[in-house]
Formats: structure tokens, C-alpha cells, sequence
């Protein structure tokens, strides 16, 4: 039971995990809460789907197609919303208003074209299950699994020794000082965007093909996502990788103990309790003065 | 005229929750996406008090107004912590814990087959039955709710609260304190809402929790955003504009899919139009 507990804990928690780096990667340049990153994830996951179901693509090629979707979407929100209201002077709440509009607007074009009916990716091609040890897992969430690692490590790898992942920290550190010493930080921003979007349409076709879509999952995603980077400490990007991990646990914990309903109200007593007494996460960084 | 009757009567109950959500988010700035819990608590105090326990309208009223009143002491204390933009997002999640005890706790709330048979209340021994009769009400109501919000607009009190909006740290150092008064007020909306979620069940007859959702929230959100922060007039003005938009695209003659999504499309880009255009809102007094 208890190993089952932890078999189930990797696989939603490397979901949550993809989710939740996208969240704090974008937060470092862009400290707001962007709600149009969860609607980014269902684009990627109902893009997939359209591909490869009505106009017959395979799908590898529909994945890829798919994710360069994503990563424009991230982009063109970026270029034609939030810079120019950031330009604007506009403060974190009426940006994180403005993205729950754009979301709203995305959700609802979900809806109309494709259905609030479940649907999957799952049908296609990508089952098939791996003996580990003596549990069975389903491909996919092999696959989920597998990149949420390899994206952990490239990330990491990626902000600690490239001069654009230096840049990203500094902004993170302070934006105002970065642009005084001459840094473009509206660029950087936009890559970031790019890099968010192309890590969040991989989450989503993920979901699709494990659990399948509805309209409203970027929003369930993206929650779960930001929980998770939250408990772990916004400070750092392992801080996000562990928190999704540990929102996972405790998820399946209450589920184990109460029931499956209670799933989101677990999520979220969690949230708030460490909010409330834990404001910097987990595992938080030494801040210094 | 039955449906012009109807249409009077729900713009009465949204006029109603804007003007409380605006006494939080416009007056004191701090951005609650969680009014529509309180609303529903209210409505399921009257459910559940005069279908199973048989109360009087007026009696559940106030039931609600305790349990509401108790949870949002709570809530306001957990929430003072917070502030901007974690303010907003500890609230939706609040919001999403109501609607899933709503949704799960099926011995009281009959889970998501929701609760039947709501009667009308009797004013002084008369019932209301019928809606002509309830509109008078629900418009005495919005009436009484209007001079509350300018009364609070206009004292003392509403003063400080538009002082710890504008700077809190400021108003704290002259001897106020604030955490206090954000309570009292989160309190004073959370009553206003659940009466108004009394008035709408009893209205409606029959309840469930799928109208209770963050969704509403962000709906009463985003009336208030449209007429105006911080503003009487922009609470009725907005909830006119987004009660009565809908019903153009019924008119049209779109499927009722079809409609309902657009009209999402609608909320969603007039948030974005007002945020870009105009935060403060039509009529606004306070831009975030």
C-alpha cells in the first residue's frame, strides 16, 4: 500500500512538477500570477488532439507541431498583452486580472470548438506499459516522469551556467538594477515566455494522453502547479521540483485517508496552512540582508 | 412581462453582491475572489432551514448571518496575512474549499442533486408568492443596500478603509489598526452576501452547488471591475450592464451552448478591455 502511495506520488508529482518550474521560471522575470500559462497547457493538449484526429497528422509530428504552438501562444500573449501593460505601468494585480480575462477568453474558444466533453489522447499509439519492479506503469507516465527529471536537470543546468541563465537570475534578483545596467529585460522575458510555453504544452499533451482534457484543465493544472511552487519556495527552481513532489504525497495521502473527492480540498488546506505559516516554502533559501 | 419580471429581480441580487464585494475589494482594496462561497453559504442556510427544519425565511436569514458571519471571522483573520495579488489567490482557493464541502458533505447538502422545494417568505403574516410581490422586496432590498454601502462610503470608518487601501503601513503608524478594520469589513460583506444567497434561493426554489463555484466569484468579480471600484453607482451600474448583455445574445437566437460560451468570451474580454483601458472601472474611484 505504502509503496503504492509513493509509485502514485512520483507519477502526479512529476506532472505537478512540469507545471510548477513553467510557473516559477516565468514568475522569476514576470512576478505576477499569470493564469494564462494553465490555459498555455490546454492549447498544447487540445492542439495534439486536433492534429492527429481531424486532420490525420502522426503523432510525432503533431506533438511537435503542437508544442511550437504553445511556445507561440506564450509568445504573442507575452508581446501583445503583458508588455505593453507592463509598459504601462500596470501593478501585479491588474495584471494577474488581465490573465484571468485572457484565460477566460481561451477556455471558453476551448469549449466552443472541441466540447466540455472528456476526450483523450490516450487512444493513439502511446500505450503500452513498463514492468518496474513489481508495479506496471503506463508508458506515458514513464514518459512524465522521464522529462519531468531531464527538464529539472536541463533547467537547473541551464540557469546556473549560460549567460542567458544568468541573466534570468539577475532580473529574478532585481529587475530595476538589471535594466539600469543595461539589460534588455523585455527580451529576456520574452524567451522565458517561450521556454514556459513549450514545457507547459508538454505538460498538457502529457495529461492528454494519461487522463485526458476538458476545457477547464489548464485552470486545475496550473493551480496544482503554482501550489506546488509555492510550498516548495518560490526562491529556487528545485524549491518548485520538490514542492510539486511533496503536494503530490500529501494529495494521495488524504485521498488514501478520506476519499478521492477531497483531493482539492486537501490541495488547497495545504496551500493555505503553509502560506500561513511557512510563507517561503519548505525548503527555503537563506535570505540574505 | 414574467420575464422582465425575472430579469428585474436577478439584476436586484447581483446589484446586491457587488455592492458587498465592492466594500472589500474597491473600498479596502483587497482583491476577494471567495464572495461567491459566502453567497452560497447563505443560500444553503435558507435551504437547507426551510426545507429540512422547517424555519421561517427570516429566522434562516439569520442563521445564515451567524454561521456566515463565524466562517468569515475565520476566513478574514487567515486572509489579513496576505496581501495584492497572494491576497487573490488564497481567496480562489478558499472559494474552491466552500464549493467542494458544498458539493461533498451530502448528508447536509444533498451533494450535487442539490436541494428542491425553497418556499417564498411571508412578510408580516403575507406571503409572496407572487414574483411581482418578490421584486418589491428584493427592490426595498437594493434600495437599503445602496444607503449601507454610502453610509459606510461617507463615516469614519470608510475613510480608514480607503486610508489602509491607499497605504497601510502609513495607517498603521497613525495608531490604527488595520489588521482590525479589514476584518470587521471582510465580516460586514461576507452577512450581506449570505443574506443575499437567502433572498435567491428563496427566489429560485431549488439550489445546488454548481452556481456557488469560483466561476460566480470571478463573475461579481468582474462586475465590479466593469462599473467601478470603490463606487455605489459602478456596483449597479456593472451589475446592469453584465445581467443585461447576456440577454442581447438571447435574442439573437444563438443555441444555448453556443451563447453561454460567448458570453464567457464577453467577461473575459471586457476584464481585459478595463484592465488595459480603464482599471478603476467606469465609474471608479480606486485604480489598483
Amino acid at each position: 500500500m505504502f509503496v503504492q502511495l509513493l509509485i502514485n506520488t512520483l507519477i502526479v508529482g512529476s506532472g505537478y512538477g512540469l507545471i510548477a518550474m513553467a510557473f516559477r521560471l516565468m514568475y522569476s522575470v514576470s512576478p505576477f500570477f499569470n493564469l494564462t500559462l494553465g490555459a498555455v497547457a490546454a492549447i498544447g493538449a487540445y492542439v495534439t488532439f486536433y492534429l492527429i484526429s481531424s486532420l490525420g497528422f502522426n503523432p510525432a509530428s503533431a506533438i511537435v507541431l503542437a508544442l511550437a504552438f504553445s511556445g507561440l501562444v506564450a509568445w504573442s500573449l507575452e508581446a501583445f498583452v503583458y508588455k505593453p501593460m507592463r509598459d504601462n505601468g500596470s501593478s501585479a494585480m491588474v495584471l494577474l486580472v488581465a490573465s484571468l480575462g485572457v484565460y477566460t477568453i481561451f477556455e471558453a474558444l476551448i469549449h466552443l470548438l472541441f466540447g466540455a466533453q472528456y476526450q483523450t489522447l490516450g487512444t493513439i499509439n502511446l500505450s503500452g506499459q513498463i514492468d518496474v519492479w513489481f508495479a506496471e506503469i503506463p508508458l506515458v507516465q514513464v514518459i512524465t516522469i522521464v522529462s519531468n527529471a531531464l527538464i529539472f536537470i536541463g533547467l537547473s543546468w541551464f540557469l546556473e551556467h549560460t549567460f542567458l541563465g544568468r541573466q534570468i537570475r539577475a532580473v529574478n534578483d532585481s529587475a530595476t538594477l538589471s535594466h539600469i545596467i543595461g539589460m534588455n529585460n523585455s527580451r529576456l522575458i520574452m524567451i522565458v515566455s517561450v521556454l514556459a510555453g513549450l514545457i507547459l504544452g508538454l505538460a498538457g499533451i502529457l495529461v492528454g494522453y494519461d487522463t485526458g482534457m476538458e476545457p477547464t484543465m489548464g485552470f486545475n493544472l496550473l493551480f496544482k502547479g503554482m501550489i506546488g511552487a509555492i510550498i516548495g519556495g518560490m526562491g529556487s527552481l528545485s524549491g518548485a521540483f520538490l514542492g510539486a513532489f511533496f503536494l503530490a504525497f500529501a494529495e494521495n495521502l488524504g485521498v488514501w485517508v478520506f476519499a478521492s473527492e477531497w483531493r482539492d480540498v486537501v490541495a488547497f488546506v495545504i496551500f493555505i496552512t503553509f502560506l500561513y505559516f511557512r510563507p517561503k516554502g519548505i525548503f527555503q533559501k537563506k535570505v540574505k540582508n | 412581462m414574467e420575464y422582465l419580471i425575472n430579469l428585474a429581480i436577478l439584476f436586484c441580487i447581483y446589484g446586491m453582491l457587488a455592492l458587498s464585494l465592492n466594500l472589500v475589494v474597491g473600498m479596502t482594496g483587497l482583491l476577494s475572489l471567495a464572495q461567491a462561497a459566502f453567497y452560497g453559504i447563505g443560500a444553503y442556510a435558507c435551504a437547507i432551514g426551510m426545507t429540512s427544519l422547517g424555519l421561517g425565511f427570516f429566522t434562516t436569514v439569520l442563521l445564515g448571518i451567524l454561521v456566515n458571519g463565524v466562517l468569515a471571522f475565520i476566513v478574514g483573520k487567515i486572509l489579513s496575512r496576505f496581501q495584492g495579488d497572494y491576497y487573490a489567490i488564497v481567496s480562489a482557493g478558499l472559494s474552491i474549499i466552500v464549493f467542494s464541502v458544498l458539493l461533498n458533505w451530502k448528508d447536509l447538502t444533498n451533494g450535487p442533486l442539490g436541494i428542491f422545494g425553497i418556499s417564498k417568505p411571508a412578510v408580516f403574516g403575507y406571503q409572496l408568492s407572487s414574483n411581482l410581490a418578490y421584486l418589491l422586496l428584493c427592490l426595498a432590498a437594493v434600495v437599503l443596500s445602496y444607503f449601507f454601502y454610502n453610509l459606510i462610503d461617507k463615516s469614519s470608518f470608510g475613510r480608514t478603509l480607503k486610508a489602509i487601501r491607499e497605504d497601510e503601513q502609513l495607517t498603521r503608524s497613525l495608531g490604527y489598526n488595520t489588521k482590525h478594520f479589514k476584518s470587521i469589513i471582510f465580516v460586514i460583506s461576507a452577512v450581506m452576501s449570505g443574506v443575499v444567497g437567502a433572498m435567491f434561493a428563496s427566489y429560485i426554489a431549488f439550489i445546488d452547488p454548481s452556481t456557488f463555484q469560483l466561476k460566480e466569484g470571478i463573475f461579481l468579480f468582474t462586475i465590479i471591475i466593469v462599473g467601478g471600484l470603490s463606487s455605489a453607482r459602478g456596483s449597479i451600474a456593472g451589475a446592469l450592464i453584465l445581467i443585461s448583455l447576456p440577454e442581447i445574445l438571447r435574442f439573437i437566437g444563438l443555441p444555448y451552448e453556443t451563447a453561454a460560451q460567448l458570453q464567457q468570451i464577453i467577461y473575459g474580454g471586457l476584464l481585459v478591455l478595463m484592465m488595459v483601458l480603464k482599471p478603476q472601472g467606469l465609474f471608479g474611484k480606486y485604480k489598483m
